[in-house]
């Protein structure tokens, strides 16, 4: 479904913040994506659909990621934010979640139906009216979500979902991402989650990945969380 | 992505002799440079000269490439070429008529011609010194060069504010822009309403302008609630505080004054000749 290969990125700054990524995610899968700040997830997932564009080649199904196709691709790889403030950007949660629709020109009763049905599922039902601005964090952290679920893309790329959320919203956003059946791609430093709900792990270190392979191996293996920064 | 926008506006990282000098010297430099330019009589091509040479100095010191130097300054200048241009048509002074065919005619006024050229390079010498300086000086130095001449406090502390927000706002301007991006996608196969109809974007694009104030309004409080937690208490700080002049920079600033009265009359001088 994905495939990345040999992927770096280096920011204006000079600062090369992911090197030689390779990677291959199929159809359907769930993937965590872990490691210490700065290792460079969010960097990595902002690639998927397009908003950074570094040196190698992401391919989304049989498509190359590039300038002509990235809009399409969009439509494919949802991409939620780790800051929500990055995400909403409307004057009312409706108009937020109902925008990636309205652009595909999607039709009304569509539009009415699945937004409704995307905020029920994380656990906001009927707050369309609101304003996006004076939620709090967790709220807007699940009105993004929204925002994505409802464009229902093949692939969800999610950037630390559960983070700021309270126990009772955190089992909920688990629960939900339990059901989906796309492809999952999380950048977490929830370990509990990914044990729960990822068979496949990938760690990330200095903007390289250092383990590939199945989770219940790399929770058992306390060297390896040590060294990189994922035990306390 | 939001990078360091305060370096890319209008300040330049090196670690050049102009980088490195007081900002309150720079200052007293960047003064007396423009207004001797601007005192400067029409047509005192020897004086322009030395002028130029004094400006190749300041941008060999600042050690910044020239083509940078030039590109932010003539982009600067066009407005005046082209306010001043007309002016060398007017029949003033000693003119020529030209015909260059049957019925069609024009005059050129020499007169105007060396008023105009002689406009056009002291603007430009102008406009280059300050884009020289203001590329070697940190905006922070700037202030507290201003302070330390007396501008007064609660002037120095709005302009620093106002610095800080406009970067606010153009990140926040930078991430709704890329959030709108994503979200910004195309179902494969044939669709012809695709993007949403005018009016709906124009609908968007508002929420977006009102969704920026109120963020922009929302972060600047949280920035300045921030500040004032850490002490901030309108006295801009920089890692160096503005210390007392040295006699030697006392010295520099008394011959930067002392040149740009001695280009003025140098320049007076050979005019009445
Ligand atoms: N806009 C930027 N400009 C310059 N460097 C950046 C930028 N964004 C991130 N970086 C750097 O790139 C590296 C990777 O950052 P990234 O945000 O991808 O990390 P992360 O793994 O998502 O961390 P976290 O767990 O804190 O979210 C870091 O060293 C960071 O400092
Ligand atoms: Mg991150």
């Amino acid at each position: 479904m994905i495939n990345i290969n040999d992927l770096s990125y280096v920011y204006e700054d000079g600062r090369m913040a992911i090197e030689h990524i390779k990677l291959h995610f199929s159809c359907g899968e769930k993937v965590a994506l872990v490691g210490p700040n700065g290792a460079g997830k969010t960097t990595l997932l902002l690639h998927l659909n397009g908003i950074l564009c570094g040196q190698g080649s992401v391919r989304v199904g049989e498509e190359e990621l590039d300038d002509r196709r990235v809009k399409l691709i969009r439509a494919r790889v949802g991409l939620v934010f780790q800051s929500p403030d990055d995400q909403l950007f409307s004057a009312t949660v409706f108009d937020d979640v109902a925008y990636g629709l309205i652009y595909q020109g999607v039709d009304k009763e569509t539009i009415h139906e699945r937004v409704a049905r995307a905020l029920e599922a994380v656990g906001m039902p009927g707050s369309q009216n609101r304003s996006p601005y004076r939620l709090s964090l967790g709220e807007k952290k699940r009105v993004a979500l929204a925002t994505v679920l409802c464009m229902q893309p093949e692939v969800l790329a999610l950037d630390e979902p559960t983070a700021g959320l309270d126990p009772r919203g955190r089992r909920g956003i688990i629960n939900l991402l339990a059901g989906l059946d796309q492809t999952l791609l999380i950048a977490t430093h929830d370990l509990e989650m990914v044990r729960e709900i990822f068979p496949r792990v990938v760690i990330m270190d200095a903007g390289r990945v250092v383990y590939d392979g199945p989770t219940s191996t790399a929770l058992a293996d306390t060297e390896l969380l040590r060294a990189h920064g994922l035990l306390g | 992505m939001p990078v360091d926008l305060e370096q890319r506006a209008s300040y330049e990282r090196r670690d050049s002799i102009l980088h490195g000098c007081d900002a309150r010297i720079k200052i007293a430099l960047l003064f007396v440079y423009l207004v001797t330019t601007a005192l400067l009589p029409i047509g005192a091509w020897v004086v322009y000269l030395l002028m130029g040479g004094i400006l190749l100095i300041a941008a060999v010191l600042s050690e910044l490439p020239a083509s940078f130097l030039l590109k932010r300054a003539l982009l600067l200048e066009v407005p005046i070429l082209l306010v001043l241009l007309p002016q060398i048509f007017l029949k003033s002074g000693s003119y020529v008529e030209i015909s260059p065919w049957q019925g069609f005619a024009f005059s050129l006024s020499f007169t105007r011609l060396e008023r105009v050229v002689s406009l056009l390079v002291r603007s430009w010498l102008s406009l280059q010194f300050a884009v020289i300086i203001t590329a070697a000086t940190r905006f922070e130095d700037l202030l507290i060069g201003l302070r330390a001449c007396g501008l007064p406090h609660l002037l120095t502390a709005i302009l620093g504010l106002m610095w800080r927000y406009l970067f606010v706002l153009v990140s926040e301007v930078q991430r709704l822009q890329q959030a709108r991006q994503a979200r910004s996608s195309v179902l494969a196969g044939p669709n012809w309403r695709l993007g949403g109809s005018l009016p709906w974007r124009a609908q968007v694009t508002g929420g977006m302008a009102g969704a920026l104030m109120l963020r922009s309004l929302d972060r600047s409080q949280r920035i300045y609630q921030a500040m004032q937690a850490r002490g901030y208490d309108g006295e801009i700080r920089a890692e160096a505080v503005a210390s007392a002049l040295t006699p030697a920079q006392r010295l520099q600033i008394v011959a930067i004054l002392l040149a740009g009265v001695g280009m003025l009359m140098l320049a007076n001088l050979m005019a009445a000749q």
